[in-house]
């Protein structure tokens, strides 16, 4: 068995201690600089949503939704995600899609189904590719803008949606 | 009779209010101004006496009276010891333990280091702690708890031995804590059912305040700090710094036997987010009064008001540091009130009562897009013995009666009325082994409807085969009834419905334990001290009240779970070179899981992280100190409301690794600290759609006079 024996004075133990903690320090600033992942500004698509006159009683709730083509008979295959919802005591959305680079489209769609129903279950309703949606116009209920599309040149870049105005008749 | 003296051994100067026990007996004094000690009529026999004072190294000593030796004096000169100090704790077994005799995990956050990390709330610091970590205000042991949008907590907060939290959600106000005034706070792992009832079974955090110095004291503490701007330009979105700011002062005064301090603080945020402004007032006061060493009686009285920034999410993953549009000017004001007190009489040597009580008043109110309101009143009385039965056993018990009344928007009018009784018996057997067996009975009813009572067993063995180490295991059930809030909420959650559900049960856990600590001390000239312990746990939770949407996206609070969560904690802490050096480190591993009837694994729980490391180094040259400290959380595999969108990245979740450093200087009787949180800037977020805290520097400055 080995054992060692330090002698040291006071001045010693100092620049010891030191040297060990300089290194610890280092060491672990070395390995957080590189290890350190972090959240980053997003891309995606931000605007605002108008909506007057009254409210079929069968629309429950109004968002955008972003698709990677503009298919609006196949919502569900296209469907990249959804802005927050405009219900029915509201009339302006302003709303932000977070998307990645490239071409996307966006088009305001209206919901059948109480809003939270469908956050909590869009999993399933994109798997049975039926989402409880509708798209505009609908010449008895809508007119005005409905679709945008919404390039996204890089990553970080936000790209600004003009107004879209919905008017229920 | 036993007098003497206790000193610092670097400056021989006396240490003041160091404690000093007769072990296993009530008999106890604390050093004069001049560091001296005075215990009488000890009738003759072999004792152990324990002495010990924060930031100072414990000290015990074997002795005897006897006709021919009727006085014993000691000179006890201990050693500055920033990481092993506070080795007596009192939350396991409510009355005072060595940490290296108990058989339960416990760690110890001592007021050195709260000072050394410059702490306003109490949460900065009990995130460094092992095994703790807090989701947006809730506190997790062990990830007992995760995130319950604020309706229950699985560990509770005790201020004193008393419990802090409000009734009616069982929910942690951090800045009600005074931070300053504490002596220690005392973190008790494993569950603590048996001895604190509903509530405790996911731990305990017990804060023990100080009480006044032997000689007046004026303390002064201003605190200023600044938060970074926001390290990309896209997310810029104010044109000055946030700043924030504190100010309190202490007054301490002994007056004869007694003692009391009074402290007033001011705290200003701008925050770090658009709504994260703060500002408060906040007064408290202890008073500590002692009669003929035989009866003596604590006060303690806190009161706050508050005018906060509501915070709820961010605006949008694009704009993470802003209000949701509408909300910009949401904000709430508030008042809290708490009044606790203790009277205790040592009825013999062996036998002592306290009578504790208790009241809250906690009233506030939302401004702007919505206007909830709440009014809650609680008051609670305890009554608890402890004795010597034999040589051999101690006993505690006790009895204790909680009332409160709540009249919120979101909740209705409500009463709860709890009654429950505990017992603690504590046997010391030969060669290092001692063992406690109790448990507590306990009553709960909402608006006068009684539910079933229950009865939680507890069974602990702690084993000292040697000085220097310390095995424990124990089996504990624990309980937890809902709360007002997971029983009657309704409330609206971004597009989320909460609502009311009357029928909740209570949740019932069992919960396993085992580990070790190992201490050593003056090891080689290099190495002056280690302490190594590890435990591994596993609870199972049957009917875990968890907040659940439904298919509908309603959110019910329900008994739908049975769950187990497992896992490993380590901690590690040394010194170096006679305190030039000291580090502390710790790691946890968790296993949280959803399981079915037969015990198969159904999903993972949400809102706990798997593996959480902690370390803290610091730096001691004479007067100056240098410290870098860091907590490391692997990603949050699950959460309940917003999940992941892989495709866009919306969302997502990291794991967290946040860095901080700081230096602190003492020169007479001033102290200057400056630290710095989050120094790398990293961006994350814990519960969903909050930004973690920007990097912000801070200096602070304590003058004593």
């Amino acid at each position: 068995m080995i054992q060692l024996t330090f002698i040291m004075n006071d001045k010693t133990h100092i620049q010891i201690s030191m040297v060990i903690t300089c290194v610890v320090m280092l060491f672990l600033f070395i390995m957080s600089c590189e290890a350190v992942e972090s959240l980053e500004p997003v891309s995606g698509a931000e605007g605002m949503l108008v909506v007057s006159g009254e409210w079929p009683d069968s629309v429950k709730g109004i968002t955008v939704v972003a698709l990677s083509k503009l298919d609006i008979n196949n919502l569900a295959e296209n469907f990249i995600d959804f802005s927050d919802v405009l219900e029915p005591e509201n009339d302006t959305l302003r709303y932000f899609i977070q998307l990645s680079k490239g071409a996307n489209s966006l088009v305001p769609v209206g919901i059948k189904l109480e809003p939270a129903l469908i956050i909590a279950n869009i999993d399933s309703f994109l798997a049975l590719e039926n989402l409880p949606i509708f798209t505009f116009p609908n010449p008895n209920d809508v007119t005005g803008i409905v679709r945008q599309s919404a390039p996204i040149g890089k990553d970080g870049s936000i790209f600004p949606v003009p107004i879209i105005e919905l008017l229920f008749e | 009779m036993v007098t003497g003296e206790v000193t610092n051994r670097e400056t021989g100067d006396p240490l003041i209010g160091a404690n000093v026990l007769i072990k296993d007996s009530f008999w106890g004094a604390a050093t004069d101004e001049n560091g001296a000690f005075l215990i009488s009529k000890i009738p003759f026999g072999s004792y152990r006496i324990a002495i010990s004072v924060i930031g100072f190294e414990s000290y015990e000593k074997d002795l005897l009276l006897s006709n021919e030796n009727p006085t014993v004096t000691i000179s006890a000169s201990l050693k500055r010891d920033i990481i092993s100090s506070a080795q007596i704790v009192v939350t396991t077994s409510r009355s005072e333990q060595d940490i290296m005799d108990l058989p339960l995990s416990v760690s110890v956050v001592s007021a050195r280091k709260l000072a050394d990390k410059n702490v306003v709330s109490l949460e900065e610091i009990l995130i460094y702690e092992p095994g703790v970590t807090i989701v947006k205000d809730q506190l997790n042991i062990r990830g007992a708890s995760g995130y319950t949008l604020g309706a229950g907590s699985r560990s509770l907060l005790l201020l004193d031995g008393l419990p802090l939290m409000g009734s009616a959600s069982g929910n942690i106000t951090w800045n009600v804590v005074p931070t300053s005034e504490i002596d220690r706070v005392e973190i008790v792992k494993s569950g603590g059912s048996a001895m604190y009832g509903s509530g405790a079974m996911g731990g305990v955090v017990n804060i023990i305040t100080r009480n006044a110095p032997d000689k007046p004291e004026t303390r002064l503490r201003v605190l200023s700090g600044v938060y970074s701007h926001p390290k990309y330009d896209q997310w810029h979105w104010r044109d000055s710094r946030g700043f924030f700011n504190m100010m309190e002062i202490t007054r301490s005064l002994p007056i004869g036997p007694h003692g009391a301090w009074f402290r007033l603080q001011r705290y200003q945020t701008d925050g770090y987010t658009e709504l994260g402004w703060d500002e408060s007032w906040n007064l408290t006061a202890k008073t500590k009064l002692k009669f003929r060493n035989k009866y003596s009686a604590s006060i303690y009285g806190n009161f706050i008001s508050t005018l906060n920034g509501i915070e709820s999410q961010w605006k949008s993953p694009a704009d993470p540091f802003e209000a949701p549009y509408g909300s910009e000017h949401d904000k709430a004001n508030g008042t809290k009130l708490n009044i606790n007190s203790t009277l205790s009489a040592v009825m013999s040597p062996y036998t002592v009562l306290h009578f504790k009580s208790a009241f809250y008043d906690v009233f506030w109110e939302n401004i702007g897009t919505n206007n909830d309101h709440s009014n809650e009143r609680k008051v609670y009385g305890e009554l608890q013995g402890g004795t010597k039965i034999s040589r051999r056993w101690h006993v505690t018990s006790g009895a204790s009666i909680q009332n409160a009344t709540i009249d919120a928007s979101i909740f209705g009018t409500h009463s709860t009325a709890t009654q429950a009784i505990y017992g603690l018996m504590q046997g010391k057997f030969g060669h290092g082994l001692s063992t406690s067996v109790g448990g507590r009975y306990e009553l709960f009813s909402v608006d006068g409807k009684k539910n079933t009572g229950q009865f939680v067993p507890q069974l602990a063995i702690n084993y000292r085969p040697e000085k220097w180490l310390s095995l424990r295991t124990s089996l504990a059930k624990g309980f937890r009834s809902p709360t007002v809030a997971e029983l009657f909420s309704q409330s609206q959650l971004n597009v989320f419905v909460v609502e009311p559900n009357p029928n909740l049960l209570t949740e019932t856990s069992t919960s396993f334990e085992t580990g070790f600590t190992m201490k050593f001390t003056n090891i080689n000239p290099v190495v002056s001290f280690v302490q190594i312990d590890v435990a591994g746990y596993s609870s199972r939770y049957i009917d875990m009240i968890e907040p659940t949407p439904d298919s509908y996206g309603v959110i019910h609070f329900e008994n739908v779970t049975n769950a187990t969560i497992s896992g490993l904690d380590a901690g590690i802490g040394f010194r170096l070179f006679e305190g030039l050096l000291d580090f502390q480190g710790s790691y946890t591993y968790l296993n949280p899981v959803e399981t079915g009837s037969g015990d198969t694994t159904i999903d993972t729980l949400s809102y706990r992280y798997r593996h959480h490391i902690t370390q803290t180094t610091i730096l001691n040259i004479y007067s100056f100190s240098l410290m870098i400290d860091s907590r490391h959380t692997s990603k949050m595999e699950k959460t309940k409301l917003f999940d992941e969108n892989p495709s866009t990245g919306r969302d997502k979740r990291i794991p967290v690794n946040v860095w901080n450093c700081g230096a602190s200087w003492e020169f007479k009787h001033f102290e200057f600290r400056l630290r710095v949180e989050n120094v790398f800037q990293q961006y994350y977020v814990e519960l969903e759609r909050n930004m973690g805290e920007e990097r912000n520097f801070q200096f602070s400055l304590i003058k004593i006079f």
